[in-house]
């Protein structure tokens, strides 16, 4: 693989112990617990699959693949404007990079619009706990545990993706009163997050949404 | 509009990342038993790889950066390991 040659303003080389670094550093170690929790969560999904494979891959048809899919284009879509966002942000072109950041927050928000549809859905659906609930789901533990792991790992997910448009709104409102180095830094470090966020998306989507399907 | 050689690399990611979901999706209407979940797995290691590689700029980090990035996935690693060798190892739940 080619290395670019222009570096200058992908970060400052020579200085190990510079303040991107560790403001990133931190980014990172807070990554690191986030891995931790998710791990935990596709661990349990791992070992009640490895139980009930077939419960699990029928339960997972209920679901609207359409939905799946087109989410995890928009959160892909949206990790490419964050990062030209904390591009821009590093070359200080801030107008740029503020347009960017609210062009993600934007994308953001259509990927939580159409979750609470779905949301909205299974809720008409009656695919929660209740006694509404469909009889193949009322009587089948494996399916109950299939939903229980997926409304907990989606919501989760969800106010992970709240939480980051949040900050990008913030960083926009705080724009003029921050220095532009400080603002670049707080924008890559936001945009480790952000991508982070996108890569839980990536592995939670064929788990819920893409098994069962060839039946 | 010329674009920069950093903007060419996110356009060619994402354009990676997406050409991968659509195979995600295609695979998963074969029937493909068992190596369906591991074809699944693999597609999906790679799209969080150039996301990690290209998006988050592991590319430009070779130092406690890396180490940080790796380290609650190694450590995730192990726990996977050992329970699956539990599961496995206990034919009354296999």
């Amino acid at each position: 693989m080619s290395q670019p040659t222009s570096m200058e303003t992908v970060s400052d080389p020579g200085s190990s112990a510079s303040m991107p670094e560790k403001s990133l550093l931190g980014m990172w170690i807070f990554i690191g617990t986030e891995i931790m929790m998710f791990g935990a969560f596709f661990l349990v999904y791992a070992v009640y699959r490895f139980l009930h494979n077939k419960a699990f891959e029928e339960a997972s048809t209920h679901l609207n693949m359409l939905y799946g899919s087109i989410n995890t284009a928009v959160l892909l879509t949206s990790s490419l404007t964050m990062a030209f966002a904390v591009h821009k942000a590093k070359q200080q072109r801030t107008r740029a990079a503020v347009m960017f950041l609210a062009l993600t927050a934007l994308i953001g928000l259509g990927f939580l619009g159409l979750k609470s549809y779905e949301y909205y859905e299974h809720w008409h659906k009656g695919y929660y706990p209740s006694s509404d609930a469909p009889e193949w789901l009322k009587h089948t533990a494996p399916f109950r545990l299939f939903f229980d792991i997926y409304y907990t790992t989606t919501a989760i997910h969800f106010f992970h993706v709240l939480s980051g448009i949040c900050v990008m709104i913030s960083f926009i409102i705080y724009r003029p009163l921050a220095k532009t180095k400080q603002w670049a830094r707080k924008i890559e470090a936001t945009g480790l997050y952000w991508h982070f966020v996108d890569i839980v998306w990536i592995f939670l989507f064929p788990l819920l949404y893409l098994i069962g399907r060839s039946k | 509009m010329t674009l920069s050689k950093e903007a060419k690399f996110y356009l060619i990611t994402y354009l990676a990342l997406q050409s991968l979901l659509v195979l995600t999706v295609v695979i998963s209407f074969y029937p493909l038993g068992a190596w369906g979940v591991v074809i699944s797995l693999g597609v999906s290691t790679a799209k969080a790889g150039l996301v990690f590689w290209y998006f988050m700029e592991m590319r430009h980090n070779r130092s406690i950066i890396f180490l940080a990035a790796i380290i609650a996935f190694v450590w995730l690693m192990i726990l996977y390991f050992l329970t699956f060798v539990d599961l496995w190892g206990r034919p009354a739940f296999g």
